[in-house]
């Protein structure tokens, strides 16, 4: 049991930087949520006027895409230059030895 | 007089019913499956065993069957509906992993059929375009939810079958990020298992298929879930999202498995089969995984896990579970944090 959770304990030590570029996407998710609710949702309504209402909803939805569209980007982005350092050092630790 | 199931039996029958399914056809699908030389290598071991393929057929069977009875146990038709939906989603996705498992299919043609598998949700409207955002709460997408819709299948579907590659690693994180969904969805909605909540059932029918199928897959494994198993329980988990109204917290549910794919797409510079891809492991003298070194091989999540040392399997999958036991923690958050505005 106590070498179980000493095992953990060892791999949770090993796998830090995936854990933290995890809570980093949450945490930029959770943001961007704040940013749609404080300035994309305050966007008024025009119920009289059919035709800039449809144009305020789509502008509403197509700038809530565009935030969610950057969140994947820099997610994407993170991960991919987060796993391109990894393999970097890890070829130059085998060429040093 | 139509006897009217109390919710609390539909969940205890939806939840043993795939359970002991999957528990008495595994055994004897090996058998049938190493008789007809139906049969992978698990290059991960020593011995290099032959390990039974196709395994997703059981758990595909175990969902058709159970949801069969769920149908007939329920008393609305929109709740026959929806687990209807459920079913025929989850065993068009399986379908096309069959076929994958026989015929190959071709990198971009894969997702492309599982497209397709979102066909009977849209067909029959039994969803909300709504999904709930943290802070915002309810948006109303219409058009763009249907446009996204196909995607919501498709993209769990191949997420879950690029994260299938070690014994035990896809069940016990897809039982991981359920738990964590059947957790947010009480929190979202308030709801309780003493109402019918078709959410809690595809949900508890998900996690007992998984706990028998682990059982047999868990290392050392007795039998791969092959395509027709990742896909089909990639293809529960849009399913689950979509009727459940939970599309947020399955995202970040799955923040491991996104990632591993987000990986391999961008290594690999676009989609390609794992089979035609170079290898990123190989075996230490001791039987333990590293990295190949290959710059032309897929960066993925068990290249980050390996890149200080080399690690055991069973060390490997704990780091998996590892990972989606924390992204399930902050799926719980989510909830919380819409629970605040709905």
């Amino acid at each position: 049991m106590v070498g179980d959770i000493m095992r953990y304990n060892k791999i949770v030590s090993r796998i830090s930087k995936v854990i933290g570029l995890e809570a980093f996407v949450f945490a930029s998710f959770i943001g961007i949520c704040f940013i749609i609710n404080a300035f994309i949702v305050i966007i008024p309504e025009v119920p009289t006027k059919p035709g800039i209402n449809f144009l305020l909803a789509a502008i509403k939805v197509g700038l809530g895409l565009l935030f969610v569209g950057i969140w994947l980007f820099v997610w994407y982005i993170i991960t991919k230059r987060l796993m391109k350092t990894e393999k970097k050092t890890k070829s130059e630790k085998s060429s040093a030895a | 007089m139509a006897i009217s199931i109390p919710p609390i039996a539909i969940y205890v029958v939806t939840f043993f019913m795939p359970l002991i399914l999957t528990f008495i056809g595994l055994p004897f699908h090996i058998r049938f499956m190493l008789k007809k030389g139906i049969f992978g290598i698990d290059i991960h071991k020593k011995s290099k065993p032959k390990v039974a393929e196709m395994g997703g057929i059981i758990i595909l069977l175990s969902i058709i069957l159970t949801s069969i009875v769920g149908i007939l146990l329920v008393d609305n038709n929109a709740d026959r509906l929806k687990i209807g939906i459920f079913c025929i989603t989850v065993m068009i996705a399986g379908i096309i992993g069959i076929i994958d498992d026989i015929i190959k299919l071709s990198a971009i043609l894969k997702p492309l059929l599982l497209l397709l598998a979102a066909i009977p949700i849209i067909a029959s409207g039994m969803f909300s375009p709504e999904p709930i955002l943290p802070f915002v709460g309810k948006t109303r997408l219409t058009i763009v939810y249907y446009v996204l819709l196909p995607f919501i299948i498709a993209v769990p579907s191949n997420a879950v079958n690029m994260l299938d590659v070690f014994n035990g690693s896809m069940a016990l994180a897809t039982i991981l990020v359920l738990v964590a969904v059947f957790f947010a969805n009480m929190i979202i909605f308030r709801g309780g298992i003493q109402n019918l909540d078709l959410t809690y059932v595809f949900i508890l029918m998900m996690i007992a298929t998984l706990i028998a199928f682990w059982f047999f897959n868990r290392y050392p494994a007795k039998v791969f879930a092959g395509d027709t198993g990742s896909l089909a329980v990639g293809a529960s988990l849009g399913v689950i999202a979509v009727l459940g109204q939970l599309e947020v917290v399955v995202i970040i549910a799955m923040i491991p498995f996104i990632m591993n794919s987000f990986g391999i797409i961008s290594s690999v510079r676009g989609l390609m089969e794992r089979r035609d891809m170079a290898r990123p492991t190989k075996m230490t003298d001791d039987w333990k995984i590293q990295s190949t070194g290959d710059s032309k091989a897929p960066i993925t999540l068990v290249g980050l896990v390996i890149q200080k040392e080399p690690l055991h399997e069973k060390d490997v999958v704990k780091s998996f579970s590892i990972l989606t036991f924390i992204s399930g923690i902050f799926a719980l958050i989510t909830a919380v944090l819409i629970w605040l505005v709905i």
